[in-house]
């Protein structure tokens, strides 16, 4: 972006370009705002349970709003505009092309986006991001809920055109002396994870639209009344949804393939397993979705069947990690903030796995569903894996974007803080639901443990806050200000950088 | 081809223990919450131990293969 | 895939036991969950029935003798119970976390969970929904009074 201030176009240019940088830079502003914006609104629900009663939100109504609004920001104008923008930024250096395959569609799918996103924040839907029925048809307040529905289903079709577009550049246009064997995993992981999103994604925008209809009263889909049934909502939510958390891991552990044998320097330990368990997992996926579902009532069948599906993914995640350790044994090891993201990351990627593997043990469900066990868990997955490896290799990326370095120091309080923060407030949420506190209530049982758990993890979410601040300060200031990058091997650590004359726009 | 034995012994041990378990249950009312704590304590002391390993492992790698101490292992042994 | 297992090399055997030690535990953790679960799915045959039906936001039972209470369940001590649980607006989760009672109140649906209460278990207990179900799902709470 600074290349930008050294040398500026004017706003627009950028704005309108198709170029894939511009597009690229644009996802990456998008989701970072609306990272801090969906951070601000986790503090907020934070400092709310930090005593029993009322604290900052005044009614129950508007925190419903808010924990809505946080998960729907978080998961879709966080986590998939960035792995969007990343793809954008690398996947035609990785496959030496000169743009993406359709650069039009691609401005197409950024710019859809952004009414999706004003419509969940204009909106301020209280259905909570999976918007079960009949409470979502029948009872959420409209328009918030329709609004909500309507983003969704614009933020869906813009997610399954990229896709289209990542599939196309990376099958059709990589450069024909590169073969698929020698790409980056990285390439291989947007790949999987498209693909993966073009089978899942279409179940989910059918069911918001037969969620629209229901809302409308001219069908009764999930109204047991009218000859519906609101589990089989839950069933295409969550043959989308399960999937999903693939599809948001999966890019992440590419990211960190891509970072670690260049920072261990040393090659990666095997790269061949690397790309069958993307391939497996991208298939076993779609055999666990019924796991979030097993206190509905299924037949003792059917849940031993999701388990063993669940069970079953579990080898290719610790595939990942064992060709990870494997490829930092024996290297030598710079700890530049990228670098420590990831590791930070993979520490808390164990703890999130096997958090999911004991979830997944049938009777523990009976203590564990829908508590804040469960909030815990997934938050460890996504914060403190996806997250943390999305924000080291943003700063890998940031002499790309920027043709500056920033400063390690800042870096350095970003990643202590938000690790500590992060581990603090996910296992005191662990904790606490161990104890019974459900999910997503505003107002808790005044019972000491249950008091200081929650103040205990308070005062995590407030370190992730401080990190964060310094993470905003680093990138606004550096930016504009910090020391220009060597180019050729910014974090010098003897590997070739990604080819930064391509920022030339030629659009 | 050895690996692949003892990985078809070791499945097979654990699927007859708990067949013969299953066989052998007795026929009283189980508790509920007793059940479920067991299965959560059991589950969680087999994380923890395998936990240690891979954090272990880790933490010895971070320490063992930074840049400084790999550095100064190489500057001893080509002092020799 | 020959070719992505030629691409693993010499690195194959190391990988494969690591993965087979990954998948014995994983086997393990199956096995004993679903024996857990076989052993919980079985109704014991001397049970009483108490049907429970949630709504906005409140709890309603009734024992078998057609006496209703509403934000209050009295059970005896030592006696096995089964819940024949349903919603009556929207989906609401039916929990006892002090007995591990756990199961979803879906309208259109009965779905069914058992306990045996222990015998030295009198006491008050908490009963609350734990599935979001709107505006005061956080207070969707009854009390367990179990007599001795």
């Amino acid at each position: 972006m600074v290349i930008e201030v050294a040398r500026p176009r004017p706003l627009w240019q950028i704005l309108f370009s198709t170029h894939h940088t511009d597009v690229a830079l644009l996802y990456l502003i998008t989701s970072i705002v609306f990272f801090m914006l969906g951070g601000a609104l986790a503090l907020t629900i934070r400092t709310e349970l930090l005593t029993p009663g009322t604290t900052i939100i005044g009614d129950a109504d508007l925190f419903n709003r808010i924990f809505t609004v946080h998960g729907t920001t978080m998961l879709f104008l966080w986590i998939l505009p960035f792995i969007s923008g990343v793809g954008n930024y690398l996947i035609p250096i990785l496959v030496k092309y000169k743009d993406m395959a359709y650069p039009r569609l691609n401005a197409v799918a950024y710019w859809m986006a952004v009414p999706g996103a004003a419509l969940i924040w204009l909106g301020w839907s209280d259905t909570s991001w999976m918007a079960y029925p009949p409470y979502s048809t029948m009872r959420a307040a409209g328009p918030a809920a329709d609004m909500w529905i309507f983003g969704l289903k614009i933020l869906g079709l813009s997610s399954i055109l990229g896709a289209i577009n990542f599939i196309v550049t990376i099958l059709k246009c990589k450069h024909p002396d590169l073969p698929m064997m020698k790409t980056s995993l990285l390439v291989w992981a947007i790949l999987v994870s498209s693909l993966m999103t073009l089978a899942a994604l279409p179940t989910f925008t059918a069911a918001l639209i037969m969620l629209y209809t229901d809302r409308l009263g001219v069908s009764g889909f999930f109204d047991p009344a009218r000859g519906g049934d609101p589990i089989a909502y839950q069933h295409l939510f969550w043959f989308t949804f399960h999937p999903e958390v693939y599809i948001f891991l999966i890019p992440a552990v590419g990211m960190a393939y891509e970072l670690i044998p260049k920072f261990s320097r040393k090659p990666i330990f095997s790269y061949g397993s690397g790309v069958i368990a993307f391939l497996v997992l991208s298939i076993i996926a779609f055999a666990s979705w019924a796991h979030h579902m097993l206190a509905t009532g299924l037949t003792f069948t059917e849940k031993t069947v999701f388990m063993i599906g669940t069970l079953a993914a579990v080898p290719m995640s610790a595939m990942h990690v064992f060709n990870w350790l494997a490829t930092m044994w024996g290297g030598r090891i710079k700890f530049a903030a990228p670098m420590k993201f990831v590791i930070g990351g993979i520490m808390l990627f164990f703890t999130s796995g096997a958090g999911g593997v004991v979830n997944t043990t049938l009777p523990l469900d009976f203590i564990t569903h829908d508590t804040y066990w469960v909030v815990g868990h997934f938050h460890m997955m996504l914060m403190g894996t996806v997250s943390f490896i999305f924000m080291g290799f943003l700063y890998y990326m940031f002499p790309l974007i920027t043709g500056r370095m920033y400063s390690e120091r800042l870096a350095n309080v970003h990643f202590w803080f938000t690790f500590i923060g992060t581990a603090v407030v996910f296992t005191a949420m662990h904790i606490v639901g161990l104890y019974g506190m459900p999910r997503r209530i505003w107002d808790y049982v005044p019972d000491p443990t249950i008091i200081v758990l929650n103040q205990i993890a308070s005062v995590g979410a407030y370190l992730i806050g401080i990190g964060m601040i310094a993470f905003i300060i680093l990138l606004i200031r550096d930016s504009v200000k910090g020391k220009p990058a060597d180019m050729k091997d910014p974090f010098g650590i003897g590997e070739i950088y990604y080819d930064y004359r391509r920022r030339e726009p030629h659009h | 081809m050895r690996n692949n034995s003892i990985l078809v012994v070791s499945v097979a041990a654990l699927t007859i223990l708990s067949t013969v378990g299953i066989v052998y249950a007795q026929e009283e009312v189980v508790n509920r919450s007793a059940l479920a704590w067991g299965l959560f304590y059991k589950m969680m002391t087999a994380a923890f131990i395998v936990g240690a390993i891979v954090q272990g492992t880790l933490v010895y790698i971070i320490f063992k293969f930074k840049e400084k101490k790999v550095k100064a292992r190489a500057e001893i042994s080509s002092s020799r | 895939m020959v070719e992505l297992v030629i691409s693993m090399g010499s690195h194959v055997i190391y990988e494969w036991i690591y993965v087979g030690v990954v998948v014995s535990i994983l086997i393990w953790v199956g096995a004993e969950a679903w024996y857990g679960e076989k052993l919980l799915h079985e109704v014991p045959k001397d049970h009483i029935t108490i049907k429970v039906v949630g709504q906005q936001w409140f709890w309603t039972f009734e024992h078998p003798d057609g006496k209703r209470e509403v934000g209050t369940l009295h059970l005896k001590a030592g006696k096995v119970y089964k819940f024949e649980v349903t919603g009556k607006d929207v989906i609401h989760a039916f929990n006892i976390p002090h007995f591990a009672v756990m199961i979803d109140a879906v309208p259109g649906r009965i779905n069914t969970i058992w306990v045996k209460i222990p015998e030295d278990a009198v006491g008050e207990y908490l009963i609350q929904c734990r599935e979001y179900c709107g505006l005061l799902h956080y207070n969707m709470r009854a009390n367990l009074i179990v007599e001795a």
